[in-house]
């Protein structure tokens, strides 16, 4: 990073200069996001290629580099299943998104269906819900032994289960409804961005209402259409929680569960190979990255929105109306009713049993209370708070002052700043989390096994989302209105506090919600770094889950869903009212 | 050719009821260029969209040629890709991923009308010839200019050789000059066409150079029809005649104090002194009525003039030079009174001026039809 980003004066002007808080905020920053995006990768490309064990995780010499890892690593006859495997499901998992995605998104933006407003709004219950609390729902269906759907099945008289939870299908199936609301809310967005009066035009030219949608409205969807689907394959073949509940015991694996196993389960554990699937999973969600990039170029050269953004002419259904609405409902209770009901259900039971006169006499508030006489779970939650807590604050105050110096400096530094905070977006929390335990292992520090080191991961790792928001909003604020605060005086502590933040904050507050459910639903990095010290709620699920102990599962998911949902609520309280009284 | 009947369209809004629409009648002969006026908001596009079949109303008929195509009596709505009327749309709406040739062959390509390729090839070419657009077939779409996109647009609805061509504000997104070049260039291609053509603009100017009648709108209503020199000098209410959109006018209060009769003059006395002018029909001795004159009918002299009609003297108030002219405000008595003086003039503020207003080149409305307009 060039020391000239910050200062064109001369080298002892700066030296000076860099005693003054304000620079040292920036300097501070920029160090964090710099060694953050850049560190891990380091390692994942020099380790991949050294001979790597316990003992001997970080070879600094320049020689001694070797292709043993990788040799080893697709030695093994599994791993081109696992290939063939992470990619199936990948491709699954897309398809379901977008069978449910996309059709809700026409239906909602492009047709007269009853409620169809109300999506907006119903499409976050689903994404309060951990994908890992969607996996454990479907498998208590879906088991080939206790699945409820199989034991209605058997009760019918037959002898054979008819799903499978522990299959790729199943698998793709529940991570499909769980990348769902991305999907609707991105093709809806585009959907809303196509000028209305070049399907008009369509109709005025003599087409009728599949000519305009398949001529005119497919066609112009089709670049984001395109991103859409490579940015959820990306995501399929960087999925953990799923393929880890579903598919592991099955002997099913996907990159994310192979580098798992390798770095945490095996013992001793196979680094080699972890930081070769590592290496290979971000180079593929790299391409795809860069891909998606390409495709919503020409998407952008697409939406030509105009005119007063009325709506369209919408759809008449006719007597498909209702068919319509319950598509929609029926998304929403496959999604989250369904495996929130089965979860809830599980945690009044002493132990598991399917639905039944017997099931109902003995059930009981008793895990809730046990629950929270654990001294394990009480830590855990403490835990998670303070990891939530920090990560969400810190994670938008370094986003603020990234998009402020991206933003109103426009020099070669700023400009390097914008890439590398987006680094990490392209490494898997998995191969995140990996990294990060290999660096804190190679360097002797306090914090390896203590709820920091994650803290330290997740900031990292969601310092993409986080600029995401604040980046438009930093843009908006024009430059006079800072400079008008500085030229009385202010400093830049004082400026971001009193004139930067109150502008932006509703953005703040969604974006910090947003990170806090990220940190707390995603598992990937706190599987790797935990320890009995550090461990979160996500990670005592999966536990307890292993132990079989479903009932504390039920009962730990469900107070988790409540908590996420008030959390929601209010927070989107707060920023409507906050945006409403500051004109945003 | 195009028969509106009553016509009312409403939209209902997260802040309440629009009556974008109300009760809109008119008709459209065969060939004629029909323009609707008016200010922003005032359901100019919303009727047009209505007669494309873009827009549902509530109420009214809408015949185009002898066929119905919207009657909220018999419960008639043809949808829009069977009404044979083509349009061009403010944004243009090419679609961006086609070429040229697609965006302008589309109308032939979905409606089969037993052309074959080369047929098509031959059409398209023609009518691109037509819109001075010869050669372009191969360009994509999002490499054309503004002025482009429009002749594009033109083209395309065009060539499905419509029963009535459907525009609405086509020139709006141009630059000054270009937009004065098309405005020309439409007329005479419509004309010669013969095409029957329904036309939205907010702009006065292209309203007079263009149409054969002029529709006034107001909040949703049409407040005056007539041809382009009607709407200018005999406005039917202050409306139309004060609005931004229909040039400016000076207005005295006045009442007809005799002489009303068959030639339908009348004596009018005004607080500008007495004016002898053609009064609304049924007008009466006695009536209230209300004069306008346009500030460059306002005849001003340093000496008196001789001569009948209104004489006054005033002092200049302001006089701003503006090039092609002064605009010159003469205060008299309690009224001030707007005009035009050219450029040698040499008028300054406190001159004393001899102002003179003709009868004949003055127009009289009714002071009732002024408070209905106003509602
Ligand atoms: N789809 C719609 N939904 C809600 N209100 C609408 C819709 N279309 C038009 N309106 C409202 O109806 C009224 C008339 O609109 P219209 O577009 O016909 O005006 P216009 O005369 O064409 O104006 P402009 O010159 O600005 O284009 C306006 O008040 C407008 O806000
Ligand atoms: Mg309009």
């Amino acid at each position: 990073m060039s020391i000239g980003t910050f200062s064109r004066t001369t080298f002892r002007g700066w030296l000076g200069g860099l005693v003054e808080p304000r620079k040292m905020v920036l300097i501070l920053v920029t160090l964090f996001v710099g060694a953050g995006a850049l560190i891990p990768i380091f390692f994942l490309v020099w380790d991949s290629f050294k001979n790597v064990y316990v003992g001997n995780l970080f070879d600094t010499s320049l020689t001694n580099f070797t292709l043993k890892n990788f040799r080893e690593a697709f030695a093994d006859p599994r791993a081109l299943g696992m290939l063939g495997d992470s990619f199936l499901f990948a491709f699954g998992s897309m398809v379901v998104a977008f069978f449910f995605g996309g059709t809700i998104a026409f239906l909602v933006e492009r047709t007269n269906t009853p409620l169809r407003n109300l999506m907006y709004s119903l499409m976050f219950i689903p994404l309060v819900m951990p994908g890992m609390l969607k996996a454990i729902g479907w498998i208590l269906f879906l088991s080939p032994t206790i699945g409820l759907f199989n034991k209605v099945w058997f009760a019918m008289g037959f002898v054979d289960p008819i799903f499978n939870a522990y299959s790729i299908p199943a698998m793709f199936w529940v991570e499909g409804l769980s990348e769902t609301p991305m999907t609707f809310l991105f093709l809806g967005a585009a959907l809303r961005a196509m000028d209305p009066s070049l399907e008009e035009a369509a109709y005025t030219a003599g087409a009728g209402k599949f000519t305009t949608l398949a001529r005119i409205t497919l066609r112009m969807m089709t670049p984001a259409l395109a991103g859409m689907a490579l940015l959820q394959f990306v995501r399929g073949i960087e999925a953990f929680e799923v393929p880890l509940l579903m598919g592991a015991s099955a002997g099913i694996h996907v990159f994310a569960t192979n580098i798992y196993f390798a770095a945490r389960e095996i013992n001793p554990p196979l680094y080699g190979q972890a930081f070769v699937f590592s290496l290979v999973l971000v180079s593929l969600a790299l391409m795809g990255l860069v891909l998606y990039q390409r495709m919503m170029g020409r998407a952008g050269q697409y939406a030509t929105v105009t005119g007063k953004g009325y709506r369209p002419r919408l759809l008449d259904l006719g007597k498909w109306k209702p068919a319509a609405t319950g598509f929609i409902f029926l998304f929403i209770i496959f999604a989250a009713v369904l495996p929130f009901l089965i979860l809830l259900y599980a945690s009044f039971l002493p132990y598991y049993q399917v639905p039944s006169a017997k099931a109902l006499s003995v059930m009981s508030w008793d895990n809730y209370r046990s629950l929270l006489g654990r001294s394990d779970v009480l830590l855990t939650i403490k835990n998670t708070a303070i990891l939530c807590g920090i990560v969400s604050v810190g994670g938008m105050i370094i986003a603020t002052i990234v998009s402020w110096i991206v933003v109103r400096m426009r020099t070669k530094g700023a400009k390097l700043l914008d890439g590398l905070v987006f680094i990490p977006y392209a490494v898997p929390g998995i191969a995140s989390g990996f990294a990060f335990m290999i660096v804190f292992l190679t360097f002797p520090n306090p914090i390896y096994g203590t709820i920091w080191i994650l803290v330290i991961a997740y900031l990292v790792q969601f310092m993409p989302i986080g600029t995401r928001f604040t980046h438009a909003g930093v843009a908006q604020i024009k430059a006079e209105l800072e400079e008008a605060a500085a030229s009385s005086g202010a400093s830049l502590v004082t400026i971001l506090r009193r004139i930067i933040i109150p502008l932006i904050l509703p953005s703040l507050i969604a974006g910090g919600l947003y990170i806090f459910l990220l940190s707390a639903k995603v598992m990937s990095s706190a599987a790797i770094l935990y320890t009995p010290d550090s461990t979160v709620l996500s990670v005592m699920i999966f536990q307890l889950w292993n132990e079989g102990s479903i009932p504390m599962v039920g009962s730990l998911a469900v107070l988790m869903i409540i908590a996420f949902t008030i959390l929601t609520i209010l927070s989107r309280r707060v920023g409507q009212r906050r945006a409403m009284t500051s004109g945003l | 050719m195009i028969k509106v009947t009553n016509l009312s369209k409403r939209f209902v809004t997260d802040r309440g009821e629009v009556k974008a629409v109300v009760g809109v009648t008119f008709d459209v002969p065969k060939g004629a260029f029909f323009t609707l006026l008016g200010p922003s908001g005032c359901g100019k596009s919303t009727t047009l969209r209505c007669l494309a079949g873009l827009e549902k109303p509530e109420q009214g008929e809408i015949i185009i040629g002898d066929t119905v195509m919207y009657s909220s009596e018999k419960g008639i709505s043809v949808p829009p890709d069977r009404r044979d009327a083509g349009m061009v749309f403010q944004s243009y709406a090419i679609w961006p991923h086609m070429k040229v040739f697609d965006n302008v062959a589309f109308p032939l390509q979905v409606k089969s009308k037993g052309l074959n390729s080369a047929q098509i090839r031959e059409k398209v070419k023609k009518t691109l010839e037509l819109v001075r657009m010869e050669g372009y077939e191969d360009r994509p779409a999002t490499q054309l200019s503004g002025g482009q996109q429009q002749r594009v647009a033109m083209a395309r609805a065009l060539l499905q050789e419509p029963r009535v061509l459907l525009m609405d504000e086509p020139l709006s997104n141009l630059d000054a000059k270009l937009r004065e070049q098309m405005r020309v260039e439409v007329r005479d291609l419509v004309h010669r066409l013969g095409l029957t053509t329904v036309y939205v603009t907010h702009d006065q100017l292209e309203a007079f150079a263009m149409s054969t009648k002029i529709a006034v709108m107001f909040e949703g209503r049409i407040v005056q029809i007539g041809t382009p020199w009607e709407i200018y000098t005999q406005p039917a209410n202050k409306f139309v005649a004060v609005a931004d959109f229909v040039g400016l006018a000076n207005f005295f209060e006045g009442k007809v104090v005799g002489g009303v009769g068959a030639s339908g003059r009348g004596t009018i006395e005004t607080t500008m002194g007495t004016l002898e002018c053609t009064v609304p029909e049924g007008m009466s001795t006695g009536g209230k009525v209300l004069i306008s004159a346009r500030p460059e009918v306002v005849q001003v002299s340093r000496e008196k003039p001789s001569g009948g009609g209104a004489i006054m003297l005033g002092e200049v108030e302001r006089a701003i030079f503006l090039g092609e002219y002064f605009d010159v405000r003469i205060r008299i008595g309690a009224e001030t009174v707007r005009a035009r003086l050219g450029p040698y003039f040499e008028v300054k503020d406190g001159d004393k001026l001899y102002v003179q207003i003709a009868g004949s080149s003055c127009s009289v409305m009714r002071s009732e039809s002024v408070a209905s307009a106003k509602q």
